[in-house]
């Protein structure tokens, strides 16, 4: 019996740059983040979008573009944060650019929501500059708190769109590409004909593809793709 | 490349990029000689790092420079509001104006009397804040306004503390949140220096507390602030007071309060109207230099009615957009800037939706869309209905098929090119694209 190759199991790590962006249609919002690390003075944007829109990716990229400038940026995950807001929020407003993710986690719950316009009046009154990112428009996330929300839109809201077929295939080769695999053009056209056309499951299918095809010692043909992706493998 | 930097960069390649963005790159580096000072901008974040990296930053700093000294602290976690930690401790008690010294006001110097834009739904307000600041304590004491978020009321408690200001540059102004006023009490408690914070708040002339709401609750806070008002009060100084509801309604704040915050004036302002909207726009918009169109302004307005912080930010995003694609300001272009957000785009397109939407479109009867027939009238709608599906949801090209009467995904993708090549052909075609895509996007 032919012993099983082991893929091992690691996260391919990515640098999150504006860089490896894909822009789509959303140069509009890109625009005005990378113009946010770069200007002087109070500017605050929130953008929202579906799932695998790039929401994390672009705040992220934010707080290096930032960092690359010499000033220091600071990413708030709000939906993996430890602690409590409160102190996990405590003196943000001493660093030049602050980028909150998962706004939408904050959404109906009363102490977290203090927690963050608390931080937006103190951000407010030292010139921070501040970036938000949430699933929603911030005019209609559930906050509890009306202040709240009003005060995301001040700077200005960006829904960020999904990237459209077009694009994808040279996202989709980036990503494997990354990960150290080759996927051909036409495994790429068979998703994109055949399953769900979302980034995420996308890039999850090219992940399975890749675990598979060393696991199996198989190069990723069409056949290949239907077997793994049809058995859940 | 600063050692701090260099740290950073190999800290890049051991801990995930999420980590780094979130701890890391929050700290301030302050680099001498023989020591490396890390000030975290709060005591979790100072306690995050010493637990998950400060033995690789230390590890890592100590290759480059072993006689390095690496510190870790947390820096101070509130800002002082308004410097008076050092002014509160040399002041005395009594509010003799020209034997205390000055204070930082926290005023926005921005916002005046000028750049504020009265309106039918603010002039009462507007007039009262100007009396109050031409002749302090002397006509409403207190003055309190409320509104809904986003009206202005900020604004106006502002103007009235720069002219203040600009006619009694002596006297003691300060402006500040609730939240500021309980975050200073509770920390004066902390450090035992509540003496001087009392001392320092009933010295002063004139006091500019916006949300007043977020007082409710809390019960100490609520107790300090009864008093010093009455101290203010007792002594004629002005007592400004913002609170997005009649005071009354606020849950959780006591009786007595409630009844003091009534003896002066107590002031709506309501939601602008149209020219007044339009009129903020103008403004802002020659604030920053930039020429707006009537016609733009009005559709701005006209479809942003919630609150004046939105129509800023529509503003600044129509803006923004003009100037980075270097395109000038016209009404198609401010549609389309703001596309989404003056639609309902929280809603989900279902393929349903589109179906229904491009039957009413082409005149013809939703499950024609569904149907086994193929003659020219039924194809061309559900061919667009198909390509649409395609760009505006996510569903799989079998899964769109399947909805259209159990089609094959062969031709869906026959569909979508079909109306592609017809787009760029036919000048009708690409402007029934665009309406229907207009029409779902809201």
């Amino acid at each position: 019996m032919k012993a099983e190759q082991l893929p091992i199991q690691m996260s391919v790590g990515r640098d999150r740059t504006f860089g490896n962006f894909h822009t789509g249609d959303n140069a509009a919002a890109v625009d005005r983040l990378k113009r946010l690390c770069d200007a002087a003075g109070a500017e605050q944007v929130f953008v929202w979008g579906q799932a695998f829109t790039g929401k994390s990716h672009l705040l992220q990229a934010v707080c290096r573009r930032t960092a690359q400038r010499g000033r220091r940026g600071v990413f708030v995950p709000l939906k993996t944060l430890p602690g409590e807001d409160a102190g996990v929020l405590a003196g943000l407003e001493n660093v030049e650019v602050i980028c909150v993710d998962d706004m939408d986690a904050a959404a109906g719950d009363a102490a977290r929501e203090e927690a963050l316009f608390d931080l937006i009046n103190r951000a407010r009154a030292r010139n921070c500059r501040m970036a938000f990112a949430a699933r929603g428009n911030p005019t209609r996330l559930p906050f509890v708190l009306k202040d709240l929300s009003s005060r995301l839109v001040w700077g200005g809201v960006y829904r960020l769109a999904p990237l459209s077929d077009a694009d994808k295939p040279q996202a989709l080769k980036l990503h494997a590409r990354e990960r150290g695999c080759t996927v051909p053009d036409d495994v790429i056209r068979y998703l994109l004909h055949h399953h769900p056309r979302n980034m995420g499951y996308l890039a999850d299918a090219v992940q399975r593809l890749d675990h598979a095809s060393l696991r199996d010692q198989r190069r990723i043909t069409v056949p290949f793709a239907r077997a793994v992706l049809a058995g859940g493998a | 490349m600063s050692l701090w930097q260099q740290c950073i960069t190999e800290l890049e390649s051991l801990l995930p990029e999420e980590d780094v963005n979130t701890w890391i790159r929050s700290l301030e580096a302050v680099e001498t000689e023989h020591c490396l000072r890390l000030v975290a901008p709060n005591a979790s974040t100072r306690e995050w790092i010493r637990k998950n990296c400060l033995g690789h930053i230390s590890r890592i700093l100590s290759l480059k420079q072993d006689t390095l000294d690496v510190q870790l602290e947390a820096g101070p976690q509130e800002t002082p509001s308004a410097g008076q930690e050092t002014a509160a401790e040399q002041r005395h008690t009594g509010l003799a104006q020209a034997a205390e010294p000055r204070i930082e006001s926290c005023l926005n110097p921005e916002q005046t009397f000028d750049t504020f834009i009265e309106g039918k739904s603010n002039r009462l307000a507007c007039a009262a804040a100007q009396q109050v600041a031409a002749n302090p304590s002397k006509s409403f004491n207190p003055l309190l306004f409320y509104s809904g978020v986003g009206l202005g009321k900020t604004h106006l408690v502002h103007a009235i503390g720069n002219e203040i200001k600009r006619t009694n540059e002596n006297l003691r102004v300060l402006y500040l949140t609730s939240e500021r006023f309980v975050a200073d009490m509770v920390r004066a408690l902390r450090k035992g220096k509540m003496d001087s914070f009392t001392r320092f708040y009933r010295s002063l002339n004139v006091l500019l507390v916006d949300d007043i709401q977020f007082f409710a609750d809390k019960e100490q806070s609520q107790e300090e602030f009864f008093h010093t008002f009455n101290t203010l009060f007792q002594s004629q100084s002005q007592i400004i007071m913002t609170c997005d509801c009649y005071p009354a309604e606020v849950e959780g704040l006591q009786e007595r309060l409630k009844s003091r915050f009534g003896w002066g004036l107590t002031q709506a302002i309501e939601p602008p109207g149209l020219e007044t909207r339009v009129a903020i726009l103008q403004s802002k918009a020659r604030h920053d230099g930039v020429a707006l169109p009537d016609e733009v302004a009005n559709y701005i307005a006209e479809n942003i009615r919630s609150n004046i912080r939105e129509l800023e930010g529509a503003l600044r995003r129509v803006i923004a957009n003009a100037s980075f694609t270097s395109n000038p300001i016209t009404i198609e272009f401010a549609r389309d800037a703001l596309r989404d957000l003056i639609a309902t785009h929280n809603r989900i397109l279902t393929i349903e939706k589109i179906q229904k939407t491009a039957a009413d479109y082409y005149s013809i009867r939703p499950n024609e869309m569904v149907s086994p027939r193929r003659n020219r009238t039924v194809v061309r709608p559900r061919q667009m209905a198909m390509a649409l599906a395609k760009d505006l949801t996510n569903h799989s090209l079998p899964e769109i098929g399947e909805a259209f009467g159990g089609r094959d995904h062969t031709t869906v993708i026959h569909a979508c090119r079909k109306i592609k090549d017809l787009r760029q052909e036919n000048t009708q075609v690409e402007q029934e694209y665009k309406d229907l895509t207009r029409i779902l996007n809201g």
